[in-house]
């Protein structure tokens, strides 16, 4: 029954329900709302809204059937400004008091009159948080918000060949009524049917980003993809909370080599060379066979004038061989030229 | 023309990499090795990388950005996602939720759907 004529009308209908509305974009989008809804509702499309269908046969048991994140402050977006607007909220709601006006130079694309995704990211990076782009799932995007995180998602609101792109910021949703909170344009904390949602978001691959404080750790979050998420902060010069972020990721996953050590790194960058080498020694514990633990311990021990033992480790990364080979070469190298200056002193 | 140029200046940039003396530096192992699928740091995926990024920064001075803000911007993003727009940024989605041009975009649809029901007098 869900064949394209159907849905070409329900589109048809729906938009024309739109400028019925007055072009007021709130009044047209309850409209169309109404249609898309009673069209799921009546022809049982599941093709449009998959993973609420999913959601609504199995709800997993895990999961809240109600969750609300609280503070999350609202900044209405001015014209083309949703990018800002909604990053500006998720940080705040993470930490970080920063206005929608200060993130326009680092988000906001004034030749595409708005902003890309991935620029979303890096602009989160830079106000210090851990950017995290989630699964393309809708359990995921709910999971985030039951554990207490805005969820920024990116919708397409147009229809057939004509896009119009479109953040949101996640801050709640109701499985017993259906609803799903969100913060978005001049609207706070403005329910709307999950399929809804789902169906704007799902046009553009399901796209959705938490920024997180590096005190946390995102509830849906896996080991290899958060590694570089943090990575990816630390990269930006955010080496105090990268190292935070690196921490509690080994709160989750202890063995992490990668979390061992970026605080080894992020230390060392900072300046701790004695928090950097205690780090090193933990990391080349738990991962003896690492070359690039003993090859940074070494490193650290030789800067911190223990040459004995930074020669020791370094021999120790060398025999491992591997693609790293020749850094851990150099490093040893660079000992065995200290000792012997040392030495003929 | 263009890509001649392109070839040329990669080309050239391969060659100083490859031409200087250029010893492995000894000294730390990045985060960003350990966590890398692959080891391959061959020069030439360092000559792509750079030229991605310098190619992402001047994309976005052509879209309205300052040279310092772009820079700023290039260097908070990853090598993967400079790969993912590289060349793209004219065409990649861009949200703003321009209330404006919804206006526009119904006229022209209700048009059609009123040229529909003519044809298809009843909806199903």
């Amino acid at each position: 029954m869900c064949g394209t004529k159907t849905r070409v009308f329900a589109g048809f209908s729906f938009m024309s329900a739109r400028l019925l509305a007055g072009f007021s974009f709130a009044g047209a989008r309850c409209v169309e709302g109404l249609f898309i809804l009673s069209v799921l509702l009546s022809s049982g499309c599941a093709g449009l809204a998959p993973q609420t269908d999913t959601l609504k046969q199995q709800i997993p048991a895990d999961l809240p059937s109600f969750a609300e994140v609280r503070p999350v402050p609202f900044f209405p977006q001015e014209e083309y400004h949703c990018g800002p607007a909604a990053l500006a909220m998720a940080l705040n709601a993470s930490g970080v008091p920063v206005t929608p006006t200060a993130l326009v130079d680092q988000v906001y694309l004034p030749g595409r009159q708005g902003s890309l995704q991935v620029e979303m990211l890096a602009a989160a990076r830079r106000n210090g948080r851990v950017a995290y782009l989630l699964e393309p799932d809708l359990t995921a995007v709910l999971r985030e918000v039951a554990d207490g995180t805005p969820v920024i998602a990116f919708e397409n609101l147009g229809i057939l060949f004509y896009p119009i792109w479109h953040y949101s910021v996640v801050v709640g949703y109701d499985l017993p009524r259906d609803q799903i909170i969100r913060h978005s344009g001049k609207h706070e904390r403005a329910p709307g049917p999950i399929p809804l949602f789902e169906f704007f978001w799902k046009k553009e691959g399901r796209w959705a980003m938490v920024a997180m404080p590096p005190e946390r750790v995102p509830a849906t979050a896996t080991e290899q993809r958060y590694a570089e998420a943090v990575v990816a902060l630390e990269k930006a010069g955010q080496a105090r909370n990268a190292r935070i972020a690196y921490e509690s990721m080994l709160k989750r996953w202890p063995t992490n080599l990668a979390a061992y050590m970026g605080a080894g790194n992020t230390s060392y960058a900072l300046g701790d060379i004695e928090v950097a080498e205690s780090w090193f020694r933990r990391a080349a514990k738990n991962h003896p066979d690492s070359v690039p633990a003993l090859n940074n311990l070494a490193q650290t021990l030789l800067e911190r004038g223990k040459l004995d033992e930074a020669r020791a480790t370094a021999e120790r990364a060398v025999g491992l061989g591997g693609p790293l080979l020749a850094r851990a070469r150099a490093t040893l190298d660079e000992i065995n030229k200290q000792q012997a200056s040392v030495k003929n002193r | 023309m263009k890509s001649f140029f392109k070839r040329f200046i990669s080309q050239f940039l391969v060659l100083c990499l490859i031409g200087l003396p250029f010893t492995v530096q000894a000294g730390m192992i990045g985060t960003d090795e350990v966590i890398a699928q692959s080891q391959d740091q061959s020069d030439r995926n360092k000559v792509r990388d750079f030229m991605a990024r310098a190619e992402v920064q001047q994309q976005l001075q052509d879209h309205g950005i300052g040279l310092q803000a772009a820079q700023a911007r290039v260097n908070a993003l990853t090598d993967l996602e400079v790969q993912q727009i590289a060349g793209k940024i004219d065409s990649i989605p861009a949200g703003a939720d321009a209330g404006a041009t919804v206006a526009i975009v119904l006229a022209v649809i209700v048009l059609i759907y009123i040229l529909l029901q003519y044809f298809y007098p009843k909806a199903k």
